[in-house]
């Protein structure tokens, strides 16, 4: 079972990193809410 | 706090116990990502069932990409609850393929329309919000072109279409993403409009 928990939680980390960053660069919530985005993911000048 | 977040938080705790060497930062941004899937997904679930069910899948997809064409660079207000994003959400949704499928629009009250949006969008487009602030002017300005691009391009498929049902569903998704971007309707909405302009200015004073 550890086996297979490991990758399967790197795959879901990775989606999860990639729905974050695009999402810190465009709306990717179509729906009508959005969850409180972490600071770390505002982009600055 | 709300039903994805719950869950994303508990999904964070489990991926954290595996991937020991994961920092903080990295695992706050998991957890925004895992809460922004499941906040759309279960939804769009609903809604596209919905769409099957009543037999206007079709018309459906087109509202939907139209609207969302849109949005991913315009933005807009979001309701503040989980509890009112689900009808809020499956009403602007149907409410554009009824009014669509009801109302047949010529090239001039398309036109009109969307010289109305193509305005408001230059002036209020990309429109953030508290959860997810807009800081930087290049970002900004790159989401207003994109924007701008979208409604021109929105408006050649419209026009492509003019007389039929397609042609005024895109129309009218249109109209309602950009009545979504406009600062009455934050204010209608409780939520404040601009916070990233406003964080931006605050930084350089």
């Amino acid at each position: 079972m550890k086996r297979i928990l490991k990758p399967l939680m790197v795959l879901i980390s990775t989606l999860a990193l990639f729905i974050a960053s695009t999402s810190s660069m465009a709306c990717f919530a179509w729906a009508l809410r959005e969850p409180k985005m972490p600071e770390s993911l505002i982009k600055e000048d | 706090m709300e039903f994805p977040e719950r869950v994303s938080s508990k999904l964070t705790s489990v991926i954290a116990d595996h991937l020991e060497d994961l920092p903080e930062q990295k695992l706050a941004e998991i957890n925004y990502g895992i809460a922004v899937f499941i906040t759309n997904s279960y939804k769009m679930l609903f809604i596209f069932a919905l769409a099957i069910l009543l037999n206007i899948f079709k018309y459906f997809l087109i509202a939907f990409m139209s609207f969302g064409a849109l949005r991913t660079f315009a933005s807009g207000v979001h309701a503040k609850r989980e509890w009112t994003c689900l009808p809020a959400s499956t009403i602007f949704f149907f409410g554009i393929v009824y009014l669509g499928m009801a109302a047949s629009l010529n090239v001039y009250a398309v036109s009109i329309i969307f010289s109305l949006c193509f305005a408001a969008v230059i002036r209020y487009a990309p429109a953030d919000t508290e959860e997810r602030p807009i800081v930087s002017r290049k970002l900004r300005r790159k989401l207003r072109i994109l924007s701008c691009t979208a409604v021109v391009v929105l408006y050649t498929a419209a026009l492509y279409y003019i007389g039929t049902v397609i042609s005024s569903i895109i129309t009218f998704s249109v109209l309602v993403e950009t009545v979504l971007i406009l600062p009455i309707t934050y204010k209608l909405a409780d939520s404040m409009y601009g916070v990233g302009i406003k964080i931006n200015n605050k930084r350089e004073v």
